[in-house]
C-alpha cells in the first residue's frame, strides 16, 4: 500500500483538495462525510495551506486537522513576493506539519500558477520536501483564464519556472482556459474543472496501487514523468453507456477528455494508458490497435488493464510532452503583459514628475 | 274477664270520681258558715256580705252584695231580704257563682245576728285567699292588681364598637303590691355586653307607685345599620297569688359606623387536567383582599393526595413535612397575589387537589379576631400513563439496546461532524 501526500495551496488548490476528499467518498451527498467512507487505495494524507482563512473555511470534506491556516490577513492579494515572505516565515509550522504524519512514497502539490498565496507557496513547499525526503513530489499546476489580466499571466509564467527549478519531478498541468469549455457561470466552472481533476487523480492514484495484474505501476509512473519537458497533462474518458473501448480511448486523447491543450501525437513523449471496465467491453484488439498507433509516433507507452465486473470502459492517459505551443503563447502573452506592467509603473512615475511641477506653485498666489 | 255491665260500672264509678276530684272547679263547696253581727260582713276575695237590717222578732235578715273595686269604692250589686232558709246568689268573679243561705237569727238584747252558709260554685277553693269576718267600722281588706311598667333607656344613636350604656327601671304603676317580682333581660341581636353595672333583677317585691333601677349595664353594637334593643320583661303575682307579665317597649338603635372586614378571594386552578404520569403539573392559587382591612396571618394549605408529589413552588411557598402551605403574614386590602406551584403525580388515577385559605382579621372593635375559612378544590385531574411507560414494564435491555445504538450513532454523529468542523 502506497503512502500518498496530496498538499493543495491557495484558494485553488484547496478547492481542488476537497473535490478529490469529496469524490474520494464515491457518493455525490452531503452525508457522504458523516456515514461514509473514503474509497482511497493507498494511505492518503490530504493537506490544505492558505492564507485566506475563508477559503479553507468554505472546504466540506477536508478534515479539519488537514486545513492550517496561514495568518495573513486576506490571503497575499496576488502578490508572490509577499507570499513568498510569508511563507518563509511560517515554513517550519507547515513542515512540521507534514513531518508528523509519517513517511510518503509520494507526493502531489496543487496549485493554481496565477495567484499569489499558492504560486508563491507551492514552489518553496516542493524544494523543502525534496530537500528532507527523497520521494518524488509532484505538481498539479492550472493556468489562468486568459483575461483575468495582465498580473496573473505575469505571475503564471514566473510560478511555472520557479516550480520546474524547484525540483519538482514533473508538472501535470491544468488550464482553466482550455476548461472553459463546461460553460456557465465561474463558480461552476471552477466546480466542473474541480471535479474533472479530482476524478483524474482519484484514478491515477488507483492505478499506482494496484495488486492485479497487466497494471501499471508506480515505478512506471515515475517513468513516464521524467520523460518531455519536465511537462505533463492527464486525459481521461468514462463512457455511461456501452461504447467501443477504442472510441473511449480516442475522446481520452481528445479535447473532451484533457486538461490542457495540446496536439497528443506532436507533442507528446512517454504516455502511460490505464483503462478498466468490464471484461466483455475490453476488446484486446482495439486496444492495441490504439496503444500501437499512439506509440508508433511518441515512443514508448505504458499500459495497464483493470477489469471491474459491469463497469463500462474508462480510459486515463498520462502524458509528458516535449514541447507545447500552448505554453508558448502563454509565455510570450506574459512577455506582453510584462511590458504593459512597466509601461504601467512608468505612467505612474512620470505622473509623479507632474506632481512635481504641480508642487513648483507652492506657496504662491495668482496675481492679476 | 271483666264483663260489659262492670266495664260500664267502672267507666261511671271513674266519672264519679272525676267529678268528685273537679268538684273546687264544678261543683259547690261550702265556703263558711259564719254568724254575723247586724252591720258585720264577710269577705270573699273582693267581694263583701253584708248583714244590714237583722231582725229576730221579723224572722228577717237583709243582706247586700258589694264589689270591692278600689279601697273606697263599693259597689253594690246584690240586695235581698232573706227569711231563715232563703238564699240569695251573685255572680263571683268570672265563672263562679256564691249560694248565700240564712239558716238561723239569733236575738240578742241589743244587736241580732244572723247564721250564714256560704256556698261558692265554679271556683277554685285554692284561689280563695280572703274569707273573714270584716268587724263594723272596719275596712274590708282590698287587694290591687300590680301592673309592673318597665322602661328602658339608651341614646337611639350609637357609633359601631363603641360602648353605651342600657339603664332599666320598673314602676309599679298598678294599684296592688307586686310579689315575687322577676325580670329577664334580652341585650338583643348585634349587641354584645361589655359591662354590667348594676343587677337586680329580683325575686322581690314592689309596692304600687313604688319604682326601682333594676339594671344598668354597657353594651356594644357589633354591626352597623338599625338594632334592635331586645326587651326586658317582668314576672309577678298580686297578694293574692294572681300572676302577672309585662315587657318593655322595643326600642330601635340606629348604629353608626363601618364594620372593618378582610375578605379574601381564592380561586385555584391547574393548567391542564390530562396529564401524563411523572410528568410535571403547575397550580396557581389566586388571592385577593377585597375587604377593607388586612388578613392577618394568612395561611393556605395545599392538599395533595398520595401519588402527587410536590416538587417546587414560588417563595410564598414553605413545606412542612412534605405538605406545601402559603403563608403571608399580612395580606393587606385590594392586594393580589398569584402563587404558583409544581407538583408530580408519580401514580395514575383521579386526583383532586385542594387549597383550604384560613386567615384573621380585627373587625375594629371585637375582643377576639375574626377567622375565616374558606376552600378551593381542583378536582378530577386524570394522570394516565406517560407514553414511555410501557418501557418500564420491559426488562432493562429491551429499550436499553436500543437506546445504546441510537445514543453511539449520535455520537459518532457529533464526532464525525467535529472533525470537519474548522
Ligand atoms: N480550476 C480552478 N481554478 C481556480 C479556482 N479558484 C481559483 N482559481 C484560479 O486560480 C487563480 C487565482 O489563484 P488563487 O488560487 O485563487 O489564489 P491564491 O493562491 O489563493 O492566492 P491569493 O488569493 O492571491 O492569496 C485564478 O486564475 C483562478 O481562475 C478553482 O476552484 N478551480
Ligand atoms: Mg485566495
Amino acid at each position: 500500500m502506497l503512502n500518498v501526500l496530496v498538499i493543495g495551496n491557495g484558494q485553488c488548490g484547496n478547492r481542488i483538495l476537497d473535490a478529490i476528499n469529496r469524490e474520494a467518498f464515491g457518493t455525490g451527498s452531503k452525508y457522504a462525510k458523516i456515514f461514509g467512507k473514503q474509497k482511497f487505495k493507498s494511505n492518503v494524507e490530504t493537506i490544505a495551506v492558505n492564507t485566506a482563512i475563508n477559503d479553507l473555511k468554505e472546504m466540506q470534506f477536508t478534515k479539519a486537522k488537514d486545513r492550517i491556516h496561514i495568518p495573513h490577513l486576506h490571503g497575499v492579494g496576488a502578490n508572490r513576493n509577499l507570499g513568498k515572505k510569508v511563507f518563509e516565515s511560517n515554513k517550519e509550522h507547515i513542515m512540521r506539519n507534514i513531518e508528523k504524519r509519517g513517511r510518503f512514497d509520494i507526493a502531489f502539490v496543487l496549485t493554481s500558477a496565477s495567484g499569489g498565496t499558492g504560486s508563491s507557496f507551492s514552489p518553496l513547499i516542493i524544494k523543502e520536501l525534496k530537500d528532507r525526503y527523497d520521494f518524488p513530489v509532484y505538481s498539479v499546476v492550472v493556468l489562468p483564464f486568459r483575461e483575468e489580466g495582465t498580473l496573473y499571466l505575469q505571475n503564471s509564467a514566473f510560478s511555472l519556472r520557479e516550480i520546474r527549478e524547484s525540483g519538482s519531478d514533473g508538472i501535470i498541468l491544468a488550464d482553466n482556459q482550455f476548461l472553459k469549455q463546461m460553460g456557465g457561470d465561474v463558480k461552476t466552472a471552477y466546480d466542473g474543472i474541480n471535479t474533472m481533476i479530482a476524478k483524474r487523480m482519484l484514478f491515477l492514484l488507483d492505478s499506482l496501487d494496484s495488486e492485479m495484474m497487466m497494471v501499471t505501476d508506480l515505478g512506471d509512473f515515475k517513468t513516464v514523468m521524467s520523460g518531455g519537458a519536465g511537462l505533463a497533462t492527464i486525459g481521461f474518458y468514462q463512457a455511461d453507456q456501452e461504447v467501443p473501448v477504442i472510441n473511449v480511448i480516442q475522446r481520452a486523447l481528445s479535447s473532451q477528455g484533457l486538461l490542457f491543450s495540446t496536439n497528443v501525437y506532436e507533442e507528446a513523449s512517454r504516455a502511460m494508458i490505464i483503462i478498466k471496465g468490464d471484461r466483455k467491453y475490453l476488446d484486446i484488439d482495439e486496444i492495441s490497435q490504439e496503444v500501437e498507433k499512439l506509440s508508433s509516433s511518441i515512443g514508448h507507452v505504458f499500459k495497464g488493464i483493470v477489469v471491474r465486473d459491469g463497469e463500462y470502459p474508462q480510459v486515463l492517459v498520462v502524458l509528458t510532452l516535449e514541447s507545447a505551443s500552448e505554453l508558448e503563447r502563454l509565455y510570450s502573452a506574459a512577455v506582453e503583459a510584462i511590458n504593459i506592467e512597466r509601461e504601467k509603473k512608468s505612467r505612474v512615475e512620470s505622473q509623479k514628475d507632474m506632481d512635481k511641477a504641480f508642487s513648483q506653485i507652492d506657496g504662491y498666489e495668482p496675481s492679476y | 274477664m271483666i264483663s260489659g255491665k262492670k266495664l260500664i260500672a267502672t267507666i261511671f264509678i271513674a266519672l264519679i270520681i272525676l267529678l268528685i276530684f273537679s268538684g273546687t272547679a264544678f261543683g259547690s263547696f261550702k265556703v263558711d258558715d259564719p254568724t254575723l253581727t247586724q252591720g258585720e260582713s264577710y269577705q270573699i276575695n273582693s267581694y263583701l256580705i253584708e248583714a244590714t237590717l237583722v231582725s229576730e222578732s221579723s224572722g228577717t235578715a237583709d243582706i247586700r252584695i258589694y264589689e270591692i273595686e278600689s279601697v273606697d269604692d263599693f259597689n253594690e250589686i246584690e240586695r235581698k231580704m232573706l227569711d231563715v232558709n232563703d238564699t240569695l246568689t251573685f255572680d263571683f268573679q268570672e265563672n263562679g257563682e256564691v249560694e248565700v243561705k240564712l239558716t238561723g237569727l239569733i236575738g240578742r238584747s241589743t244587736l241580732d245576728r244572723a247564721e250564714l252558709a256560704i256556698y261558692l260554685s265554679g271556683y277554685s277553693r285554692n284561689d280563695i285567699h280572703i274569707s273573714e269576718i270584716i268587724d263594723y267600722g272596719d275596712d274590708p281588706k282590698f287587694v290591687g292588681s300590680p301592673d309592673i311598667k318597665i322602661t328602658k333607656e339608651a341614646d337611639e344613636t350609637v357609633e359601631i364598637g363603641e360602648p353605651f350604656r342600657v339603664t332599666v327601671r320598673a314602676e309599679n304603676v298598678g294599684d296592688g303590691k307586686a310579689v315575687d317580682l322577676e325580670f329577664t333581660d334580652n341585650h338583643g341581636q348585634g349587641l354584645s355586653i361589655e359591662d354590667t353595672i348594676l343587677e337586680d333583677k329580683g325575686p322581690m317585691s314592689l309596692d304600687a307607685g313604688d319604682s326601682k333601677t333594676i339594671l344598668i349595664y354597657e353594651l356594644k353594637a357589633t354591626q352597623p345599620g338599625e338594632v334592635e334593643l331586645g326587651t326586658t320583661t317582668a314576672r309577678y303575682y298580686d297578694e293574692a297569688g294572681n300572676r302577672f307579665d309585662s315587657e318593655s317597649d322595643e326600642l330601635i338603635l340606629d348604629v353608626e359606623g363601618t364594620l372593618q372586614k378582610a375578605d379574601v378571594s381564592i380561586s385555584h386552578t391547574v393548567e391542564s387536567k390530562n396529564i401524563e404520569r411523572n410528568s410535571r403539573l403547575d397550580g396557581t392559587i389566586s388571592l385577593r383582599n377585597d375587604g377593607n382591612t388586612a388578613a392577618k396571618g394568612l395561611r393556605v394549605d395545599i392538599e395533595l393526595p398520595p401519588g402527587v408529589e410536590f416538587v417546587s413552588g414560588d417563595d410564598e411557598i414553605e413545606t412542612r413535612g412534605g405538605n406545601p402551605s402559603i403563608y403571608i403574614e399580612s395580606f393587606s386590602q385590594r392586594q393580589q397575589i398569584d402563587v404558583s406551584y409544581t407538583v408530580r403525580p408519580t401514580d395514575i388515577g383521579e386526583y383532586n387537589i385542594g387549597a383550604n385559605l384560613s386567615y384573621e382579621y380585627d373587625d375594629g372593635f371585637s375582643d377576639t379576631p375574626e377567622e375565616v375559612n374558606k376552600e378551593a378544590t381542583v378536582e378530577g385531574i386524570t394522570v394516565i400513563e406517560a407514553w414511555y411507560d410501557f418501557l418500564l414494564e420491559y426488562p432493562l435491555y429491551v429499550y436499553a439496546v436500543p437506546l445504546v445504538i441510537i445514543g453511539g450513532i449520535g455520537l459518532f454523529i457529533i464526532h464525525r461532524q467535529k472533525q470537519y468542523k474548522f
